[in-house]
């Protein structure tokens, strides 16, 4: 208890001492992520509200089957932590200087360990949990919960839930880096790798959402619910199960089963929280020299990666400037192991999401409804794109590291870096988007100016993005990080991506009329009209946002270093 | 040419540097000295712009440092006093990096990268990754980067930290032999024996001000005569 309370103490220092900062800078960051943080908070809040109450009212589908629903939601909500939590705790755990510093002081190895880990779901978990508590509260203000219910549900069944997450994430991630150091990360990485993504098939199989889904849209069109897909998974078995589980005996007055839900919860927080700290105390030191000599492995390990092409001696029909910097970039990128492990999971998630939006089979429907059905789809997919661009661009500038004097005494202008930065990570970032755009929107089956109207929102959306994350990762830059994965799970970077979320529901609103205009139109109409005014005006609002991320950007790049 | 005009550094309030002139003319060495915190290295950063003077003007063979930027850093080699390179590429890459942010020839920059690698004995690292590098061999690779557009204005910031013996040898000779050919070097050491041995001017600074200035004459080469005068005008 006595480390849950240092790292409290430390944070809540850190807070105080962020939140106290009178400098104009300072104030400026705390006003803008307080006004981000809110708007998506209240968005998230009237979301949660909207989607209860039209599953409730409009499709009737009764408590049992919403809280399948919750469940779902929540399964996906435990695998984001616990994967975020993955990540950063490699950096949290494992490569941060501090654990150097720690572990050369008198400290038991399995006091560090719990220190990190509870500090790594602080830094973790804290925006999602934010999230997850605003849909709490859209939840609960649909079926009238009471303070009292709030927290009992935070205490005894949401926060347990989320530390479960990132505990197994802390204790998934000792594990494998002994298994690797023995193995080997290459042959770990194939067999791990399948595994959860198995895992995550076979649950999403076995508890069959889409036939769920296909009942709820059956009872909302009025029809007869089509017979539910063959379920072999309770709902009710695992943990999300729990959340929903209790949030459903408590809307139904069920004490009795809203006791044993949370029971369940905590016994299983405290066997998740025992089994690590008996980790740590065992294995962490040993996990903690194997991670140090993978990575100087890894190091000496570069012979096999050769590009020829991409060699610094070889010319390119471009200014030498701008070969070096790209050159650079894309060595930097190509060997750090993190950057493309994350590329590839990144890449599977696109095939994942192609696939899925290709099989989902939309009816006919009103104009509206079909509008509804390609913004979501489009926010979907722009939702991917943020996160791409949070990963990738937003840790840009810091990545410029501490040998940014080299480039900062060069003779080449920070205006002509940053450029060259931007189209970099435009281009690599408009093709990817561009693709899942001309895969997946066909399933809408619209006219051709759909699909052209789709490309051209899309384009403004990267613009945007790649701008915004690149320009706000300038003005949160730290130049001392080297990991991206830190850089990118950092305060700046939750806000920015909050920011990300906030521009594409601003792209999506501008859609709406003209689309709603183009798939109500007659058949053999002209179109181009509707078709200028949503591509214009997302790509205007794209634009602006561009110039007013260029201009923070470049303000911030020319700070003293 | 430097020229430093009145040059002003605060930080909320504090004076890190404080209205700074002087001139450095062609072919000089010039010795930049002070206790630690006297503001030497916020002057180094603020000539080779990686600082933003508070006010003041920094000129490099004419060009205004702030106005003029990319011009003036054309002439300009620096190396920092912590030399940090890019982790996950290798000395010899670095160099490539180097030459084509300064647009050299291609011919050339690979001619010159073998005369530095074989100049300051690299050959048995300069593949390797710099994270494997020493602190040693980190500043000799900067060291070379610092000289491979052949500046006009060398700005050296602790250039023999962390060298072994033989290589702060090299390195001196080195510069020694850049100044007969016109080299202007600017450098800032704490190393007293060194500068007796290399600079023709030296300024000590303290407070963020210039407290004391010498040219070069023949009292240097008494033993410990510029170490006392050090220690007395910076008490």
């Amino acid at each position: 208890m006595s480390d849950v309370i240092t790292v409290l103490n430390a944070k809540a220092a850190i807070l105080l001492k962020g939140i106290t900062d009178r400098r104009l800078h300072a104030l400026g960051k705390n006003i803008s992520s307080l006004v981000i943080v809110s708007a998506v908070v209240l968005g998230t809040f009237a979301l949660i509200r909207a989607f209860c109450l039209y599953l409730l009212s409009q499709t009737h589908i009764g408590l049992e089957p919403l809280h399948q629903v919750v469940s779902l939601c929540l399964f996906a909500f435990f695998l984001t932590v616990h994967t975020v939590g993955l990540v950063v705790a490699y950096a949290t755990l494992y490569t941060a200087d501090e654990v150097s510093f720690l572990m050369g002081l008198p400290l038991a190895q399995g006091r560090i360990f719990r220190v990190r880990m509870i500090e790594n779901i602080f830094a973790s978990s804290a925006t999602l949990s934010l999230l997850g508590l605003a849909g709490l509260l859209g939840y609960g203000s649909v079926f009238r919960l009471g303070w009292l219910e709030y927290v009992l549900t935070m205490f005894f069944v949401f926060l347990p839930f989320v530390l479960i997450a990132g505990i197994l994430a802390v204790i998934v991630l000792t594990i494998l880096i002994l298994l690797a150091s023995r193995f080997g990360t290459g042959r770990l990485l194939l067999v791990v790798l399948p595994l959860y993504a198995a895992g995550t098939f076979w649950y999403m199989q076995a508890t069959d959402p889409m036939g769920l889904m296909r009942q709820a849209m059956d009872m909302a069109a009025g029809k007869t619910p089509a017979a539910g897909g063959n379920v072999l998974f309770s709902y009710w078995w695992l943990p999300n199960g729990w959340v929903a589980g209790f949030l459903q005996s408590l809307v139904s007055r069920e004490t009795a089963s809203a006791v044993g839900y949370a029971a369940s919860m905590l016994v299983l927080l405290a066997v998740v929280f025992a089994a690590a700290t008996a980790l740590g105390n065992r294995w962490y030191y040993r996990a903690w020299v194997a991670a140090t000599e993978l990575r100087m492995r890894r190091g000496r390990s570069w012979g096999w990666i050769r590009i020829r092409w991409m060699e610094f001696g070889r010319a390119w029909p471009m200014r030498p400037h701008a070969e070096a910097v790209l050159k650079r970039d894309f060595w930097l990128f190509f060997r750090d192991p993190v950057q493309r492990l994350h590329a590839v999971i990144m890449a599977i998630l696109m095939i994942a999401m192609i696939f899925s939006l290709r099989t989902l089979d939309f009816p006919l429907m009103k104009p509206a409804s079909r509008a509804l059905v390609f913004l979501a789809v489009f926010v979907f997919q722009g939702f991917l794109v943020s996160s791409l661009t949070l990963r990738f661009v937003f840790p840009a500038v810091s990545l410029e590291g501490r040998a940014f004097w080299a480039v900062r005494s060069a003779p080449i202008s920070l205006r002509r870096l940053y450029w060259l930065k931007f189209v970099l990570s435009f281009l690599v970032m408009l093709i990817p988007a561009e693709i899942l755009v001309f895969l997946s929107m066909p399933v809408l089956r619209g006219p051709f100016e759909v699909m052209l109207l789709a490309a051209i929102a899309m384009c403004a959306a990267v613009l945007a993005l790649v701008s915004l994350n690149l320009g706000a990762g300038a003005y949160f830059a730290t130049l001392s990080e080297q990991n991206p994965v830190k850089v990118a799970s950092s305060q700046g970077a939750s806000v920015t991506f909050l920011g990300s979320l906030i521009v594409l529901l601003l792209l999506a609103g501008l859609l709406a009329i003209p689309l709603i205009r183009i798939f109500g139109a007659p058949p053999g109409s002209s179109l181009a009209g509707f078709l200028w005014l949503g591509g214009g005006a997302t790509l205007c609002c794209g634009g602006g946002i561009a110039l007013l991320s260029y201009g923070l950007g470049m303000r911030s790049l020319q700070r003293d270093f | 040419m430097i020229e430093l005009e009145h040059l002003v550094k605060n930080y909320n309030g504090f004076a890190a540097v404080n209205d700074i002139s002087l001139t450095v003319t062609q072919g000089q060495f010039f010795g930049f000295l002070g206790p630690n915190g006297a503001g030497k290295t916020t002057t180094i950063k603020m000539m080779t712009g990686l600082l933003r003077p508070t006010s003041g003007h920094c000129r490099i063979n004419g060009f205004d440092v702030q106005t003029d930027p990319v011009a003036a850093k054309r002439s300009i080699g620096y190396v920092p006093d912590q030399p940090y390179l890019y982790d996950r590429l290798t000395g010899r890459e670095f160099l490539w990096f180097l030459g084509g942010l300064f647009r050299l020839d291609r011919a050339l920059l690979l001619a010159r990268m073998e005369e530095y690698i074989t100049l300051f004995e690299m050959a048995a690292f300069i593949d390797k990754p710099a994270e494997e590098y020493s602190q040693g061999m980190r500043q000799r690779v900067a060291l070379a980067g610092s000289m491979i557009h052949d500046p006009q204005v060398l700005i050296i910031d602790e250039p023999l930290l962390g060298l072994d013996p033989r290589s702060t040898w090299l390195v001196k000779a080195t510069l020694k032999k850049k100044t007969r050919e016109g080299l202007t070097v600017f450098m800032s050491t704490h190393l007293l024996r060194v500068v007796e041995e290399l600079c023709d001017r030296i300024v000590i600074v303290k407070g963020g001000r210039i407290i004391y200035e010498e040219a070069q004459n023949d009292s240097w080469s008494d033993f410990g005569r510029l170490e006392q005068t050090f220690l007395d005008v910076t008490r």
